[in-house]
């Protein structure tokens, strides 16, 4: 009942006096790893192709699943994640900078995708899917994707920071509207985006399982990140009356539902190439199970599933801010290692290869930094939750 | 006051109607403010917030189904892994008889966990109700009938050691609680 | 503001501001004793004469699919179209069908109740009677399916003389598991949310059969609070427990077909496309029944109401979404493979002589709930009724395409076979919606359909702070 609500909070806006210098930091430190990455781009293209990839999908994902999030919320009316919603949707604008930082790839797209090279094509399973994989459709497939990512995301967070304004309900159904008419658009933007960039990378292989299984480590990963901007932000001073124990409940108990489903949709894909056993599927497997990847894979097995869901199976850890923020990190560490093993064997076949981490370190470090200065923008640009939504009340008032 | 059942018997507690939820649930915060301990409210339906009300922890079942689900698991994990990799180590379409087969034992593993788990949560929920059980004092009051129809019943049992006949009845009475009964078993 | 907006009456807001009131769950300022009153007295008015109508064509076919049981085990399998190479038919494709069904009741009792969606209390009850019921009838098929019906044991993995032991490898054994186990964990969440509205039974009862009928089924439930504490706990966790065993049946049922590598069966995304499409069935099925349930206990559509029916739409359209992209991945990746094998699966579904169950299915499970976008068609019972008869059909269609058209082309010419019912299929699969209707017309006879004590909890009344002022 919301007339239990407390009495209505003040609009909240960010003050760039909590980052300060650090937000020139964060550029400076971008720009130094763009140089580093720049000069390891002309050292080593095919490495540096492959750690951009990795570091590139990983906060694809992220910024995917913000956008994934917003438009959930929208679809089913939700009224817990009113307060959280503005967060979710700074993050799916992110989606701009991501297109943007897909340029390089476009470069460096033959070290990747070795379906693009010269010397496959007259690779007879090539040519049986070259109405699909050919560089036009392709090139027109990436200006898609970016495209709806940016329109929905773009049209959701701005009818919802115009409803900051003057509080009407209509920019609430014209969201519903958006919503609904991208919601299908979206999952198969996801999905192709996977096909194309990642199960590309071996164009022999292919997965029915593949856009759900990104999509899974996509939904977890930003819910994940959620929670870690939330918490800042509390303990910058914000939403101290507005974001409760409660909405981190919530919170908790989709990071536990999605490291299940995740843990399900890894395992039925695994299951069912191990079980059936054709060799045309299992190469996949069988890259990613030896030489110094299997660590990894065994270890991706406990650590992604077994230790968040232990964890997170009982209530007090839920409810605990700072053990929420624990488990949001190691949780987005495992997705890194995910994105990295999903990658990284498309090129080194014997395991983990040290030489590469000093790639993929400057390409996180330079994609992380960005996408965190424009985020701390973004941040200011408006209330830091949607002040005037109908569904304010409820949300705040929210009790589980 | 009224009397509920033999009144050579035992008495129960003394109980009180209420009309509302809401009525009920601040009864119920009086009361455990007041000290009592052996008392009980009685709703259609669950209240939200009752246990707080009632100063009462949260339900133990909780914590006893990891157990039954633990005991489902390793159930299954011997159930599957001896017969098949200890007793008779067979190799069936191509896959280990090791530890790694286990993805083709996980369905059986995962389903035998949620199977036990189910079991502790409906027995352990019946055990720590005490149920079955088709005999209870406050049976023996008509209108207690009702408290599975739209009335909310409360009582505070006679076993509780503050419990003294006549300021219990005013207290309840303060509460704004009606047909105030003395019950008794029978 | 929700405030503002609540000061004007209804008729003075926006559409807009309509729009997103959230509708009352119950109509009419209903009370808890109305709620009561009605729903118990469904169960205990006299037999009125539609249900001795309706239960006796049920009757009928119960027993005829009684007869094709017991001519099926003392003649053989054989009596049904089943050969090689389409060792699965109809048997499967039924089994499959019943126990998708099955999987919207769960849905509603517990991932709708994981989610707080308040909407399911008016439902659930009915949705999880159909979940048992669905399931038996699903269990016969397997059960006959084995060909010696009497070494069915065999199945359970039970140390016998011979001292074999069951293929825990085998995804017909997991079968096994996850269907026994879906069935006794529903009759367990099913029987738990009964007991306090046994008990209103129980307090209400007239009669000494009735007192001691629903007496004993309420093992002395008294709703205290003390008991609700543990009871909530339970739920809770039953819905907490159900919610990865729903997932799990029917991924383990699409494993059946999954484990193997036959084109059209082997694909990765069956576990999750199956579960959707079991959803989608399920709840196109609780939809035909609750809205006649409704039609001829007009008063309950204070309790379930249009929105309920409206919100059921949406599920509908969603989950056959999902459905339609599975669909789409299977043909697009079935190109993509490049295997001559894969791609010769489709096509021969799409336009071999199976054809028009293959677009029957395209058109049932993906087009025509396409409709369910226009309010109008969400919000018209008899509307939704009969759009609800394609999702029905559709998904029956769909196992028939994945099981039966895809064995009757083998990877030889040689081994290609056409299938063909025989009587006794035909006659199996009306029976077992005879026993089907005839379960649940003794449910509604003899058990609440609607859980009185939930609907009960979501009245603004029961809300502890109702019409306090802060």
């Amino acid at each position: 009942m919301s007339d239990h609500a407390p009495a209505e909070p003040k609009p909240e806006f960010f003050d760039y006096k909590h980052v300060g210098g650090r937000f020139l930091g964060l550029v400076g430190l971008a720009a130094v790893a763009f140089v580093a990455v720049l000069v390891g781009a002309v050292l080593d293209p095919k490495q540096f192709a492959f750690s951009y990839l990795f570091a590139f999908f990983f906060f694809l994902t992220i910024c995917m699943g913000g956008l994934f999030w917003t438009l959930v919320h929208h679809a089913v009316d939700a009224e817990w994640s009113v307060v959280v919603r503005r967060q979710m949707e700074n993050l799916a604008s992110l989606l701009v900078v991501m297109a943007v930082l897909f340029i390089p790839l476009f470069f460096v797209r033959e070290e990747l995708w070795k379906w693009m090279r010269p010397e496959n094509a007259h690779d007879p399973l090539l040519l049986e899917k070259a109405a699909y994989l050919n560089l036009p459709f392709f090139t027109f497939r990436v200006i898609f994707y970016f495209a709806f990512f940016i329109l929905c995301g773009g049209l959701l967070r701005a009818f919802s920071i115009a409803q900051d304004r003057d509080g009407s309900p209509r920019y609430t159904i014209l969201n519903r509207r958006v919503t609904f008419a991208s919601a299908l658009l979206f999952a198969v933007c996801l999905t192709f985006a996977a096909v194309d960039w990642l199960m590309g990378l071996d164009y022999h292989w292919f997965s029915t399982m593949w856009g759900v299984y990104i999509f899974a480590g996509t939904a977890l990963s930003s819910m994940c990140v959620l929670v870690l901007i939330i918490t800042a932000l509390r303990s910058a001073g914000y939403l101290q009356n507005v974001v409760t124990v409660e909405h981190y409940h919530i919170m908790g108990k989709l990071m536990m539902a999605f490291t299940i489903f995740w843990a399900y949709i890894g395992f039925s894909q695994y299951m069912l190439i191990w079980y059936a056993n054709i060799p045309e599927e299992t190469v996949y497997f069988l890259r990613r199970n030896t030489g110094t990847w299997w660590y990894g894979s065994q270890f991706m097995v406990v650590g992604h599933f077994f230790v968040p869901f232990l964890m997170l199976l009982f209530q007090r850890g839920k409810k605990t801010p700072l053990f929420l923020c624990g488990m949001a990190s190691w949780i987005l560490l495992m997705h890194m290692l995910d994105m990295y093993i999903i990658v990284m064997p498309a090129y080194h076949k014997a395991g983990f290869d040290l030489s590469a981490f000093l790639f993929d370190i400057p390409c996180l470090i330079a994609i992380g930094c960005t996408l965190a200065a424009v985020f701390l923008k973004r941040l200011g640009e408006s209330a830091l939750y949607p002040v005037r939504d109908p569904r304010l009340p409820q949300s705040l008032a929210l009790k589980n | 006051m009224d009397v509920a059942g033999d009144p050579q018997s035992k008495a129960f507690g003394l109980a009180a109607e209420f009309d509302s939820a809401s009525q009920l649930f601040h009864a119920a915060e009086k009361i455990r403010d007041a000290g009592y301990k052996k008392f009980d409210v009685f709703s259609p339906f669950p209240i939200h917030g009752m246990d707080d009300a009632m100063g009462l922890k949260r339900s133990l079942l909780g914590k006893l189904i990891f157990f039954g689900g633990l005991t489902g698991f390793l159930t299954a994990v011997g159930l599957t892994f001896i017969p098949s990799s200890i007793i008779y180590p067979l190799i069936v379409m191509g896959k280990p008889t090791n530890l790694y087969t286990v993805p083709a034992f996980f369905p059986i593993i995962f389903e035998l966990t949620i199977l036990f788990s189910a079991f502790t949560a409906v027995f352990g929920m019946l055990i720590m109700n005490g149920l079955p059980r088709l005999h209870h004092p406050m049976f023996n009051w008509e209108r207690f009938k009702k408290v599975s129809d739209d009335k909310f019943f409360c009582v505070i049992e006679a076993r509780d050691p503050k419990f003294a006949e006549r300021d219990v009845k005013d207290f309840l009475q303060s509460l704004g609680g009606q047909n105030i009964t003395r019950v008794h078993g029978d | 503001m929700a405030d503002a907006s609540a000061a004007r009456t209804t008729a003075e807001l926006t559409p807009a501001e309509q729009a997103v009131i959230r509708p009352p769950l119950v109509l009419n300022k209903r009370t808890y004793g109305w709620i009561g009153n009605y729903v118990s007295s469904i169960v205990e008015d006299k037999t009125p004469i539609w249900w001795w109508i309706c239960l006796l064509p049920c009757v009928l076919l119960t027993a005829v699919l009684g007869f094709c049981i017991t001519y099926l085990i003392s003649t053989g399998v054989g009596v049904w179209g089943n050969n090689h190479p389409v060792g699965w038919a109809w048997d499967i494709t039924n089994f499959v069908f019943w126990i998708g069904i099955g999987h919207a009741g769960t849905l509603i009792s517990a991932i709708l109740f994981l989610t707080r969606q308040k909407w399911r209390t008016s439902i659930n009850r009915a949705a999880e009677a159909m979940t048992l019921f669905a399931v038996i009838c699903a269990a016969i098929y397997p059960g006959l399916h084995v060909g010696r019906v009497w070494m069915a044991w065999f199945l359970a993995p039970v140390p016998n003389a011979n001292g074999i032991w069951q293929n825990f490898r085998s995804p017909l054994l997991w079968d096994v598991f996850a269907v026994s186990t879906y069935f006794t964990v529903s009759v367990l969440f099913w029987y738990t949310g009964l007991i306090p509205d046994l008990a209103t039974l129980r307090d209400r009862a007239t009669t000494k059969i009735k007192k001691f009928f629903y007496g004993t089924l309420a093992l002395g439930w008294r709703g205290g609070n003390r008991q609700w504490r543990h009871y909530e706990m339970a739920y809770l966790l039953l819905a907490g427990l159900s919610t990865p065993l729903v997932l799990s049946v029917h991924s383990v049922v699409s494993f059946d077909f999954a484990t193997s590598v036959i084109p059209g069966w082997h694909t990765t995304i069956f576990p999750p496309y199956f579960v959707a499409g079991a959803i989608f069935g399920g709840f196109a099925m609780v939809l035909t029944i609750m809205i006649p349930a409704c039609a001829i206990y007009k008063p309950l559509h204070d309790l379930v109401t249009v929105s309920h029916v409206d919100k059921m739409c949406k599920v509908i359209l969603f989950t056959g979404s999902i459905v339609g992209y599975a669909y789409i991945m299977e043909l697009f990746m079935a190109w993509y493979s490049a295997n001559p094998y894969e791609r010769a699966a489709f096509w021969y579904r799409a336009f071999g002589p199976f054809w028009w169950a293959y677009w029957s299915m395209m058109f049932c499970n993906v087009i025509a709930p396409q409709i369910f976008w226009f309010k109008y068609f969400r919000t018209h019972l008899v509307w939704v009724w009969i759009i609800c008869q394609f999702p029905n059909a559709g998904m029956w269609y769909e196992r028939f395409v994945i099981i039966a058209t895809t064995l009757s082309r083998d990877f030889l010419p040689s081994a290609w076979a056409q299938f063909h019912p025989t009587w006794v299929d035909i006659w199996m699969f009306i029976g077992t919606f005879g026993l089907f209707g005839t379960l649940f017309l003794l449910f509604i006879r003899f058990l609440p359909m609607i859980c009185m004590f939930e609907v009960k909890a979501v009245l603004p009344e029961a809300d502890p702070h109702h019409g306090e002022k802060h």
